[in-house]
């Protein structure tokens, strides 16, 4: 993907910029209203300042939250345009976009007014995959909420599918700014992946070679408004616990919390699910292949030099099975002092079923490290290869911590389910299903206020995401073109649901 | 669009134009995201309301072609129960616009809001009169998409649905801000809207049974609330019907069926709502004419106004120097267009198997030159089953464009996705020139997001037509790779050259060595 000269890209080396700038060019302005346009054929009317935003106030309000945005919101997800109520991102990688095969596509859903907006890259490229990932953040000072969004088959500066992330500002203010890495690898897949705590954003690039070490990964750190602050991380970095071997794929998952250490310090999680339990030293080939692990990263944001780490093999969770892609999918969540942390095994053995897929609860008290506390699993309900745990989401919304597990290959005539866990009651645990058969219901989740959002990204051929009530058994379905979700302009949505942030 | 033929017309502002095309403004009857419209006058002195596209709705690419087409179709609807879409063009600062009949009335809405429930008398008048409308709307294969109690006028000469037509038009301009007035409004969606499926003439109905039980109660029967609360009660919970006079009360609650299949269709409400036997749900299998004789006749003896509409339309034309609208023209024997390929439908054998019943029951009631042409129409639709009929309705894409084709696992193996339907009839693409037909262009792409090497055929994958012959691609510009490491993804496009008339139906073929055949259905 190859940018104006006018448009700040933000990368390690190039001087990351990536947060608030003070003037606007006219050609920033014809980008950026490119970049959030529902329709890149309307002339001057559309201003920046309108972008996002679905109201005309409410960004400005600071709130109660500081400048690093610690101290988020306690409802789940994000509230883009500052109305009170908490919105929806979905991505559709596969989407046509400016008449872009491929260059994808993310609508922002907005929870109050139940309209919708469509988010486009700067420069739509084919096959950029732009929305495979995406996450609601408070990544400024403002109290809306802006959108975190990996494109990881995008080109950079040449290099084939080394990947990029676009952080899209909530208030429309700041221009969007581009998060590559400073040596772009071919194949990295830059943004497969991507957290955030505050200003603090992870990315994950699990298939970058590290040290020539093929499809190793490695994940990178970044601060909005902070240049200069960004790092990359591997198993090979000092204090991180692990070894860079041949196809761990470090990173393709990537969660931060507060998980121990100092409070109000985020904790990095990194999901490594092709990582081989095989002891310690660098063993490539040998062991139980694939079955996975997670590493935690204290204090990140602090650590300079060596990284105070822990990490978890299957093996220390459960026994061990090969090919169980522990580390697949992560959420986390707070609920008072208490932070939880969900991983998923979707290809793991739960009840001793195989390959019916399980998930291991951690918790973090006060400051006191996490520990595994609890397995869930499809129990009889489970069927081999449903995938459950091919996706997650957490919540402490209402009080009580409740789990979201998708299984989007389960479900009656394998049309997908989601499971809901109150965490504290798994006996609590209903299953829902929605859709027809092949929809893939479940393949992403989020929470959203007291709303659950579960992607279909192949119910029919845009795809569609359900908006799920806290008590309710059936979704809304919500799918581009249809009720007040926009079609893509110049393009054709294909997998809408893919991502849910 | 709220409140649009309403009787308080508000005067012209600063900056409104004094005339658009040949039309002489003189006031404005509302104004919503989509546009303004305007109660304005012909060169002979006949009010007409004029609708006007926003500037920045106007200038989306194409949209100005799409809007004439799709009023060039509303104007093959009947004039009966509608209000007749008389012209169109642009304006000359670009912006298009469409005439129709100025219906001076009380919208349901405001009707509703300020009196109350309608009684029983002028509430069946209107169930018959918009049964009537979307008859003639469907027969000429299209939707209303957005049928709302804002939208169906309450005139002295009957009621009147406005604003169909354009629906597509505006649903196809993915306008943002304005997306509140294209898309329908919550409450008068039917559940496959929501579900994102198949919107077909069914929609429409469901959206009547929802205005009779409003009208008829004045309640919503699925409340109040946003977007989200209202769709999800259409989906979880049976709408409340209240009180509703027979035989309003069955055909409602069939008409909210859930299933589009279950409802009946508009002629299966008009045969009821005049006195016969509800049929069952059945639809004409091709567009016929309008039954617009029988139901003028029926209504025009039905048809009691609310107390309050004559006043206020009077008055409001009064205030603004016009005249009255002239009464709408005597019903003509004149069959209306019919799209092309349908054939006339004539008094034939199949009509005089109609049910003695109902041509008793109809025979008091219209002319007899009416009958004739009526019946044949309600035979045809009652007496044969078949497949709704699909003009008007969203193309129907192939069943697993935009879906993942899994070669093995999902987890573990590659997906093949083929993001948009096939884009056919092209004499020529990229160099290639079509030598047997014309060319199909597919386009496709290969994800391997699980964790080993994937090796690829070499063969591409096949194109089954209808009659199930398999033709190979061109060969493309560029080979697709022989293997996909993990997490990479391939692209590209296949090239068919079909011989002319044959339709791709499906793709069949391998596409990782060793695993097993993926079929992808086109259509």
């Amino acid at each position: 993907m190859r940018f104006p000269a006018a448009l700040p890209t933000s990368g390690l080396s190039g001087g990351l910029s990536g947060a608030l700038p003070t003037g606007v060019s006219i050609a920033l302005l014809a980008v950026l209203s490119t970049l959030l346009a529902a329709s890149p054929a309307f002339p001057a009317a559309r201003t920046p300042a309108s972008a996002v935003r679905a109201s005309a106030s409410g960004c400005t309000d600071h709130g109660s939250v500081t400048r690093d945005g610690t101290a988020a919101y306690d409802a789940p997800g994000g509230d883009v345009d500052g109305d009170g109520v908490n919105d929806v991102a979905v991505g559709d990688p596969f989407a046509g976009s400016g008449g872009q095969a491929g260059a994808g596509a993310v609508h922002v859903l907005f929870g109050r007014s139940g309209r919708a907006k469509v988010v486009l890259p700067p420069r739509p490229e084919t096959g950029g995959g732009f929305g495979w990932s995406v996450r609601l953040a408070y990544l400024d000072a403002d109290r809306c909420a802006d959108l975190l969004i990996g494109a990881p088959y995008a080109d950079v500066d040449g290099v084939r599918d080394a990947g990029a992330v676009y952080v899209v500002y909530g208030d429309g203010r700041g221009e969007p700014a581009r998060f590559v890495s400073p040596t772009p690898q071919a194949g990295a897949h830059f943004g497969w992946s991507v957290a955030s705590a505050g200003a603090l954003m992870a990315v994950g690039a699990p298939h970058e070679d590290d040290g020539g070490v093929r499809d190793a990964g490695a994940v990178y750190l970044f601060t909005a408004g902070a240049p200069g602050a960004e790092r990359r991380i591997s198993q090979e970095n000092e204090g991180v616990i692990g070894n860079s071997e041949a196809g761990d794929m470090f990173g393709w998952s990537v969660t931060l919390g507060e998980l121990g250490g100092a409070s109000d310090e985020p904790d990095l999680v990194v999901g490594a699910p092709y990582e081989n339990d095989d002891g310690t030293g660098r063993q490539d080939g040998t062991g139980t292949p694939d079955s996975g692990s997670i590493a935690v990263l204290f204090d990140v944001r602090g650590s300079t030099g060596a990284y105070v780490s822990k990490k978890w093999d299957l093996h220390d969770v459960v026994e061990t099975e090969a090919g169980d892609r522990f580390g697949y999918a992560m959420a986390y969540t707070r609920q008072g002092n208490t932070g939880y942390l969900a991983v998923s095994a979707p290809l793991g053995d739960g009840g001793r079923v195989k390959d019916t897929g399980f998930v291991r609860l951690f918790q973090a008290s006060g400051a006191k490290e996490l520990v595994p506390v609890a397995s869930f699993e499809p129990g009889a309900q489970g069927v081999a290869g449903g995938g459950y745990g091919f996706s997650l989401a957490l919540t402490g919304e209402g009080g009580e911590a409740r789990l979201a597990v998708g299984a989007p290959f389960g479900g009656t005539n394998g049309r997908g389910g989601v499971w809901l866990v109150p965490v504290r009651n798994p006996a609590g645990a209903r299953l829902i299903e929605q859709g027809e058969a092949g929809d893939h219901f479940g393949w992403s989740v989020a929470f959203s206020g007291n709303r659950l959002v579960a992607g279909l990204p192949d119910h029919g051929a845009s795809g569609a995401v359900a908006l799920i009530g806290r008590n309710d058994d059936i979704g809304a379905l919500l799918a581009p073109g249809t009720g007040e979700v926009p079609a893509v302009d110049g393009g054709t949505s294909a997998d809408f649901g893919t991502a849910v942030g | 669009m709220e409140d649009v033929n309403q009787p308080d017309v508000e005067g012209l502002r600063p900056g409104d134009p004094e005339r658009i095309g040949g039309y002489r403004l003189a006031g404005r009857l509302g104004e919503g995201g989509m546009g303004t419209v305007y109660l304005a006058t012909t060169p002979d002195g006949r009010p007409v309301a004029v609708k006007v596209i926003k500037p920045e709705v106007a200038v989306e690419e194409g949209f100005g072609a799409r809007f004439h087409a799709e009023v060039r179709n509303a104007r093959r609807v009947a004039s009966f129960c509608t209000a007749q879409v008389l012209d169109n063009g642009n304006g000359e600062d670009g912006r298009p616009y469409m005439v129709t009949e100025y219906i001076a009335g009380t919208p349901l809405s405001r009707q509703i809001s300020r009196y109350g429930a309608l009684d029983p008398a002028p509430l069946h008048g209107m169930a018959l009169g918009v049964a009537a409308a979307l008859a003639a709307i469907h027969v000429a294969g299209l939707v209303h998409r957005d049928l709302k109690p804002a939208n169906v006028i309450l005139s002295l000469s009957g009621p009147r649905v406005i604003d169909f037509g354009i629906a597509r038009a505006l649903d196809s301009a993915h306008g943002f801000t304005r997306s509140g007035e294209i898309l329908g409004s919550p409450g008068w969606w039917a559940p496959e809207q929501v579900r994102g499926l198949e919107v077909t003439q069914a929609a429409d109905i469901f959206a009547w049974g929802c205005l009779i039980a409003y009208a008829g109660n004045g309640r919503h029967p699925y409340g109040r609330g946003d977007m989200i609360t209202m769709a999800t009660r259409l989906l979880n919970g049976a709408p409340d019907l209240g009180t509703l006079p027979a035989p309003l009360d069955e055909l409602v609650r069939r008409a909210t069926s859930m299933d589009p299949a279950a409802r009946p269709s508009a002629q299966d409400l008009l045969i009821a709502l005049v006195g016969g036997t509800p049929a069952s749900p059945a639809t004409s299998p091709s567009p016929a004419e309008p039954p617009t004789l029988i139901a003028d006749g029926v209504l025009g003896e039905t048809w009691q106004p609310p107390a309050n509409v004559e006043p206020d339309s009077t008055r409001t034309l009064g205030a603004l120097g016009l005249e009255a609208a002239p009464p709408p023209p005597a019903p003509s024997p004149r069959p209306a267009p019919v799209p092309s390929g349908a054939a006339v439908p004539a008094p034939s054998g199949t009509a005089r198997r109609a049910g003695i019943r109902r041509r008793r029951l109809l025979a008091g009631l219209v002319t007899v030159a009416a009958l004739a042409v009526t019946v044949a129409v309600l035979t045809r639709t009652i007496d044969k089953t078949g497949q709704p009929p699909r003009a008007g309705t969203t193309p129907v894409t192939g069943e697993d464009v935009g879906r993942r084709i899994a070669t093995g696992s999902l987890i573990e193996d590659p997906y093949l996705i083929v993001p948009a339907p096939p884009r056919c009839g092209l004499a020529s693409y990229q160099g290639l020139t079509a030598k047997k037909g014309t060319l199909c262009v597919i386009g496709w792409t290969l994800v391997n997001a699980g964790g080993k090497r994937v090796p690829l055929t070499s063969t591409p994958l096949a194109l089954i037509d209808e009659h199930g012959a398999a033709h190979t691609p061109e060969r493309p510009a560029a080979d697709p790779p022989q293997a996909l490491e993990p997490g990479d993804r391939a692209d590209g496009e296949l090239v068919y050259d079909l011989p002319s008339g044959r339709t791709p139906r499906r793709l069949s073929g391998h596409v990782v060595e060793g695993a097993g055949q993926v079929e992808v259905r086109l259509s």
